[in-house]
Formats: structure tokens, sequence, C-alpha cells
């Protein structure tokens, strides 16, 4: 481990603004301390990532800076934070929100005003400004914002990346010294995502402000970080340099982090002996180090396939059923917003499928036009044949499952068992039937021994595993997983798509709708891309993510690694269709390779 | 356009929307007290026009303006027939004391069958007249949401001296009620599609089977708020709570005073010749009129 990674005793003469003294929590009724010892100190300006596992005590750090804990959240604190010199146990969060900002992960849940401009002055307000001095720093806020001409709207009218970027200039205008960003892409569509951090790029390039992001996707926030901070288990277990933290990870077992493609890639290369001096992290970088290694003849290409890579993924266990056919379909909401038009499309029997576009471009209406719970205006659905624009979505249920983003919406049973059985119980089916729906789904996704719990005491992973497994007790030929990986780490988001895959395994269909362009990349067989209501693009993921351009129409992107391998095969004769490290492994020829030749 | 959305504040440049906030609600209870105190439908026809005016000159289209109403028809519907059947059922005014001109019955005797309701120029014009008041009370209402805002509207009660806990409240919740609206619907969908349907008219039962559907709500509630409590206070509210500003100054301009000097005379005005003063306003000038017409004076 490098020598600098635990300590910042390297000569900085910026001034200390936040420093967390042996600090430690543990939140009221919990058993275990969220953060042990914490010792950190942070400067004035620093631009910091903190990653880590979800419940690694990420989030519970930022609240430690702006007071919401001790203050807001009741637990058991040892130890101190000093935020600008003042210690947080002895001021409350008003006092503190003057030097410290707070940007929460869900833009709804910080919301609360009726209008855009209502919302940037509410901080002002509390702050005791003049009015004149409001109505100027508003309109600063809109500025920031980008949101001249919407002042008068609702801030729950605005696209999630709007929302959250009006939630930014809300904090902004209040002048704080600190900014702490808690996961603030978590839920947003790669619009959204993309508007935001440009936001934060903005900020950082001020270097006015100090930056707390917590983040998992940290491809965008790598290149801005001064500073990197890994988290596990409520301990620091890296803090440092990023490309010094980014080195470290590489040995490292214990905790799972999204790193960008061409990091990931430059891990396997020294996996396999090859000497890295300057790990890459942005797209940039890893062309630079590709193109150096063939220059050098450090990697040889072999392969001469045309420019396309042709091994297929796995094998797709397809029948040759049609599962679901949509015919010239059209959905109005009440409202008379059209939100689907001349829809076509066909899925077949067993196929592992993604819907993928930007919030707002039709997934959803599509996936609930196809469970029953939207009937089309116009046009047709056929379900394994049959006619169901007549049937509503009780009797569809056992047919298409539908598992929703958010397990909470649905639990309201004391016990998991009762939650399982709720729709079985719907389909009016015998008890011994619900009991061995109920027990065979719990043994299989590993639910069984909490099925007297409560589902409101299990942790959010469990949750999402009991939402998974309430839907698949009514065993439908059919799944639908509305947005499973938003909002989470890495390894949570593999764990729903492996779930995903293990019910295609069983040779029924799946349809994921998802923002996360890699796990469709590497679960998915066919992906259909949504734009303004209807189908811009369909085919196989890799035919898909090998369109660059036309994925721009729908301000999607492909993963880093196809994006890579695009540019590169314009230089050499390497595939412009990879879609994974270990493809891009395979294809440079160095999947067998221990040392360089 | 959504049901939320008819009720929802919408910003625009008019003569109404300019008004200082005071007088914007001043308009209110200058309106709904003659609703209270008169019940003769020919004035309360000429009230109702009033209030359809102000709507008109806060630049909403008629439509718009009437389509609530159209929601509310049922409620209407239900006090007219209501009051037919119940105004003086023994043929004598109630509030006058004098022999009712009969009409027929609102059911007529069929066979066995009958017959009830009675109905007469003094019930069907009390009727009409009752219904007016509800028609006024709830045009006024929603008229008020769509030209005041939620921030204006705790700006008026900070005036008031309400305390800014209280009135933080009410502009959270009236800023808040779309997403709860949302979050209601997802919760119907996700129980829906575990094959969830009530379909049972005994209310005891119906109330048993939306279980699913009212515990995430109310748990759902509970987190939210939460949430929005801590970012409230991430926000600095209760920095200085006694000397909270706004972003908007209330001040009253000519045409305010204009406005406030119209609906104070026109609120006397109302008072006097509503039912407790000089009880011009009465349904009896109208049911007497009418009988005059009929050749049978009251």
């Amino acid at each position: 481990m490098s020598s600098d990674l635990f300590n910042n005793h390297i000569f900085d003469d910026r001034q200390i603004i936040i420093k967390f003294i042996n600090l430690s929590w543990k939140y009221e009724n919990s058993s275990k301390y969220a953060i042990r010892n914490i010792n950190l100190e942070i400067r004035k300006g620093d631009v910091i990532l903190i990653t880590g596992p979800s419940g690694s005590g990420k989030t519970t750090i930022c609240r430690c800076i702006n007071g919401l804990i001790p203050h807001f959240y009741r637990g058991e604190q040892d130890g101190d934070v000093y935020v600008n010199e003042l210690n947080t146990k002895d001021y409350d969060i008003p006092v503190l929100s003057t030097t410290v900002g707070f940007l929460f992960d869900t833009p709804s849940n910080q919301l609360f005003c009726s209008t855009v401009e209502e919302e940037i002055a509410f901080g002002l307000e509390n702050l005791c400004l003049p009015p004149i001095e409001i109505r100027k720093k508003v309109k600063e806020g809109l500025k920031f914002s980008r949101l001249i001409g919407n002042e008068t709207k609702s801030p729950h009218s605005l696209s999630g990346g709007q929302q959250q970027s009006l939630a930014l200039a809300s904090i902004l205008v209040m002048q704080p010294d600190i900014l702490v960003l808690d996961e603030p892409t978590a839920n947003l569509d790669p619009i959204g995502t993309k508007l935001v951090f440009d936001r934060i790029i903005e900020l950082s390039r001020n270097k006015e402000k100090t930056l707390i992001i917590v983040e998992h996707k940290v491809d965008e926030i790598l290149p801005i970080a001064n500073r990197m901070i890994v988290m596990n288990e409520g301990n620091i277990i890296l803090n440092g340099d990023p490309k010094n933290v980014i080195k470290e990870l590489i040995n490292r077992n214990d905790v799972q982090i999204q790193l960008p493609d061409v990091t990931e890639l430059a891990f396997e290369l020294i996996k396999r002996g090859y000497n890295i001096d300057k790990i890459p992290i942005t797209l940039n970088e890893g062309v630079e180090l590709i193109q150096n290694l063939i220059k050098n003849k450090e990697i040889v290409i072999s392969v001469n396939d045309g420019g396309v890579y042709l091994k297929n993924k796995e094998p797709r266990m397809l029948k040759d059923n049609v599962a679901i056919k949509c015919e010239n379909v059209e959905y109005v909401y009440p409202d008379g917003t059209k939100a689907i038009s001349n829809l076509n499309l066909e899925i077949k029997e067993g196929d592992f499928v993604a819907f993928i576009g930007q919030n707002g471009s039709g997934k959803s209406t599509t996936a609930k036009l196809l469970n029953g719970l939207y009937k089309p205006t116009k046009g047709r659905i056929l379900l394994f044949g049959e006619d169901i624009s007549k049937k509503d979505t009780a009797d569809i249920s056992s047919i298409v499952g539908y598992v929703f983003q958010n397990p909470d919406d649905q639990f309201f049973a004391k016990t998991v068992r009762e939650e399982l059985e709720f729709g079985p119980k719907n389909l009016k089916l015998p008890s011994d039937e619900i009991k061995r729906r109920v027990e065979t789904v719990a043994k299989e996704l590993e639910i069984y021994d909490y099925l007297e719990s409560s589902p409101f005491a299990l942790s959010q992973g469990l949750r999402q595993r009991v939402a998974f497994a309430s839907i698949m007790t009514l065993e439908p030929k059919i799944l639908i997983v509305d947005e499973p990986t938003t909002g989470q780490d890495y390894l949570r988001a593999k764990t729903v798509m492996d779930i995903c895959k293990s019910y295609n395994d069983k040779g029924k269909t799946v349809i994921v709708i998802s923002h996360n362009m890699n796990l469709v990349a590497e679960y998915c067989n066919y992906a259909f891309v949504f734009k303004d209501g209807n189908i811009l693009l369909k085919g196989p993921v890799r035919e898909i993510f090998s369109q660059e351009e036309k994925l721009t129409q729908a301000s999607l992107e492909p993963p880093m690694i196809t994006k890579l391998f695009n540019i590169l095969s314009k230089e050499f004769n390497l595939p412009n269709n990879i879609i994974s490290v270990e493809e891009a492994i395979s294809v440079l020829g160095v999947a067998s390779v221990s040392k360089p030749q | 356009m959504s049901l939320l959305d008819l009720f929802k504040y919408k910003k625009k440049e008019s003569v109404i929307h300019n008004l200082d906030p005071r007088i914007r609600f001043l308009w209110f209870f200058a309106v709904t007290l003659p609703a209270v105190a008169w019940t003769d439908p020919i004035w309360l026809t000429l009230l109702f026009l009033g209030v359809l005016a102000t709507g008109l000159l806060s630049k909403q289209s008629l439509k718009s303006i009437l389509t609530p109403l159209v929601y509310l028809s049922p409620a209407f519907a239900f006090l007219l027939i209501f009051n037919l059947f119940f105004y003086g059922p023994s043929g004598i005014s109630p509030t006058v004391g004098t022999q009712q001109y009969f009409i027929g019955y609102i059911i007529p005797k069929i066979g066995n069958f009958g017959p009830y309701g009675r109905l007469s120029v003094e019930s069907l014009v009390y009727a009409i007249g009752a219904m007016e008041r509800l028609m006024i009370i709830a045009l006024a209402g929603r008229l008020l949401l769509t030209f005041i805002s939620p921030s204006e509207i705790t700006q008026v009660m900070s005036k008031l001296k309400v305390p800014v806990e209280i009135t933080t409240a009410i502009s959270v919740a009236f800023g808040f009620l779309p997403v709860a609206a949302n979050q209601v619907v997802s919760i119907f969908e996700s129980q829906k599609a575990r094959g969830w349907k009530v379909n049972t008219k005994n209310p005891i039962k119906a109330l048993k089977l939306y279980i699913p559907t009212i515990v995430p709500t109310i748990v759902r509630a509970f987190t939210r708020a939460e949430y929005l409590a801590a970012a409230i206070s991430s926000r600095g509210f209760g920095y200085i709570p006694g000397k909270r500003t706004s972003m908007y100054e209330m001040k009253m301009r000519k045409n305010d005073y204009i406005a406030l000097v119209v609906l104070l005379v026109f609120l006397v005005f109302s008072e006097l010749v509503g039912s407790f003063v000089f009880n011009i306003a009465n349904y009896n000038f109208t049911s007497c009129m009418i009988r005059n017409l009929l050749h049978s004076p009251c």
C-alpha cells in the first residue's frame, strides 16, 4: 500500500475545513456501529470522492458533516466532528447549513415548494436575507441550474435531472463553503446524470468550494477528484490520491466497486504481468494506454475478422413461441399526453430483453401496457397469441409479473411469508400450492430464514429480494423488472441481475428496464431503445451498442469499453463491437498471456 | 389535465394575480359570506356571475372554471333533492309560516308506491338557492387556490402572526401534494400487479381489502416526512424563525386600495341586504314574485 494512502501529512497549507476525530456513530435501535473510529481531515477546495458498498457508512459520514447527526438522527456518538472549527455537537443544523450544503439522493424528497423560484428562495428566506437580495440570488440559481423560463413551474413537473440541478442550486445560493453531495445521480437517467455531473464539474473548476461527493458511478467524478475515499463496513479502508487508491483496489477482494472499464482493463493487463505505471481512468487515457502497448508491440493483435467480434455471447435458449407481440399500439394518458405511438414489437419466449432509454421515453409505459395496468388506446397486445386488451391486471398477473423499482411501495404484511402468499392468494390457489410456491421461491432467493420476519425490518437488499419473491410466487411466464439497478451499488445491482438471469435460465422471458449499460451488456441478449414513445433501435445488445451515433439520438452512450474499441478500431485491426472487459482481453490476444512477450 | 391540476396554482399576469394576496383573500370572504347570508336564487345568481367574472379576469378559460363544478355536480344534485324533500313537508313554509304553493310530487303515486316529496314554489326556489350557495363557495374556493400561491397563503398567515412552523407546514403540504398523489398511484399499481382487486360492494369488506394499499401509503408517508424534515432543516429552516424574510414583499398599491374599498363596501352591503339585517336577499322575494305571476299572492 502506498505510504500516502492513510495520512494527510504531505505538505499542504490549505486550511483544514472538516475534521473527524475518532468518530463512531450507532443509530438508535441498531446493534452495530454505522461508522467506527473515523479520523479524517478535509481541506478547503478538496474534491473528494467517497465510494464503497451500500451500508458501508458513506451517507452517515455526510450526515455528520452537516449536523443531521447528531441533531436529527438519534443514536450514540463517540468522538467529534469539526466543521469550520465548529463542533457539530454544539451547533444545530440551521447554523451549520450556512457552511454546509447537503444534496440528497432522491430529488423528489428534497423539493417541497410550489414553484421553482420559491424552492431556490426557501433557504435564503430562512437566512433572513432582504427580499431584493433573495430575488437577485434566485436569478443566479436559475441561471446555474439552467432553469430560466421555468420559474413558476412546479418543481415536480421537471425531469429528474432538472429537479436535482434545482436542488443543487437551492443550496448553492446559500453560499456554503462545503457541498456534500450524497449520491446525487443515484435516481437519474443518463441525461439527468449528465446534467448534474456537468454542474458538479462546473463547481469543481471554480475551486472555491469543498466538494464531498458520494457516488457509485465513479467514471465522471474520478477525473475531477483530488482524493478518493473507499469505505467498507463503517471504516475508511482507503484514502488518498485517486490513482493510488485505484492501484490499491486491484489487490483487494473485500470490496467491489464498479470502476471505469478502462481501469478494469488496465487491472486485467496488470494481472497478466503488464507493467502499467499510469492507471487510466478516462476514455482518452485508456485509448492512449492501448495505443502505446500496441505501438510498443507489447500487445500483438491477431484478430482478423473484418473488424467485427464474431464470438457469440452464451447461446440463447430461445423458443419458437412469440411471448409478446404489440401491434400498432398507442397509449394516451388521461390528461391527453401521448406516451406511446404506433409501437410494434415482438419478444420471443425465453429471451432476456432490455428496455433502455431516457425517463419519459415510453419504457415503463410499454411495460405497464404489457401487464394490463394501462390499456392501449389503439392497437392490440398479444401474450402468447392471446389478446389482453380487455383483460385486467389481476387476470394477467399470472402471466406477466411486474417487479416495481421500490419494494416499499408494496409491503403491508406482518411477515415475509404473508407478503409472498399475497399474490397466489389473489389467484385463489389452494393452500398447499401456495405453501409450496412460497417455500420454493424463498429457498431459491435465499430468504427462507426470514419468512417469519417483518419485511419492514429487513435490509434494503433483502427487501428487494422479497419484492422479487412476491412476484415469483405468481410463477409468471414473463417477468418485467423496472429499474432494478437504480440507486444500487455494483454488487447489489449484479445480485439483482443474477436473480433475473436465474429466472431466465428456467426458460422464462425476462424484460429489464435499466439505465446501467454495463449490466445490460453483461446480462441481456436483446435490447429495445426507446425514444419519444417509440422504438428507435432494436437488436442484439452487441449490435445496439456498436451504433454509438444512433444511440446518441436517444441521449444514451454505450459502455466505455465499447467506446474504447470503437476508437481503436479506426486505427488498428480491432473489432468495434466489444461489450465487456473480458471480450476486450480476448481480442487483444492477452487472455492466456501471463507475461508480455 | 388531471383533477389535481384544476386546483393547482398557476402564476399568470392578470388584474387578479397582481392584487396583493391579502386582497385576494378578502375577495374570497367577500363572496362566501353573502353566499351564506343570502338565500334568494336571483341574488345568488348575480353573485355567481360575479365570481365567474373574477375567474375570467384571472385569465382562466370558462371551461377550466366550470369543469370542477361538473365534477361536483353529484353533490349539487344531492343538495337540491335533499332540500326539495325536507323543505316544510307539512306544506307550511318553515321560515315565514305561510302556506306553500303546491305544484306536485317529486315521486308521484304509482300504484301503492308514493307519492313522495312535496314540490312547491317555495321549496323549489329555496332548494335552487341552497344549491347555488354551495356552487359559489366551491367555485370561489377553487378559484382562490388557482390565483393565490401556497407561499402567498403562508405570507398572509404570517402577517396574521401565525407561527412560522405552521405556515411552512401548510406551504410544504401544498407543494408536496403532486408527489403524494403519484405515490398513491404507484402503490395501487404495485398491488394490482400482484393480482389485487376490490370487487365487493360491502364497505366493511372493501375497507379490509384496501389494507394492502393503506399500509404502504402510511409507511411511505412517514418515510417521506422524515426525508423532507431532514431536507428542510438542511436548508436552514429554524435559523432565526422570528425574522424569516420572504422573497415577495407585500405592498398595497393603488389597485389594491381600490379593490379593498370595493370589497369592503360590497361586504357591508351584502350583510345589510342579507338575512341578518334587512332580509332582502331572501328566497321569499323570488317565491312571492312567482306566486304573484301565478295569481296566488303570498
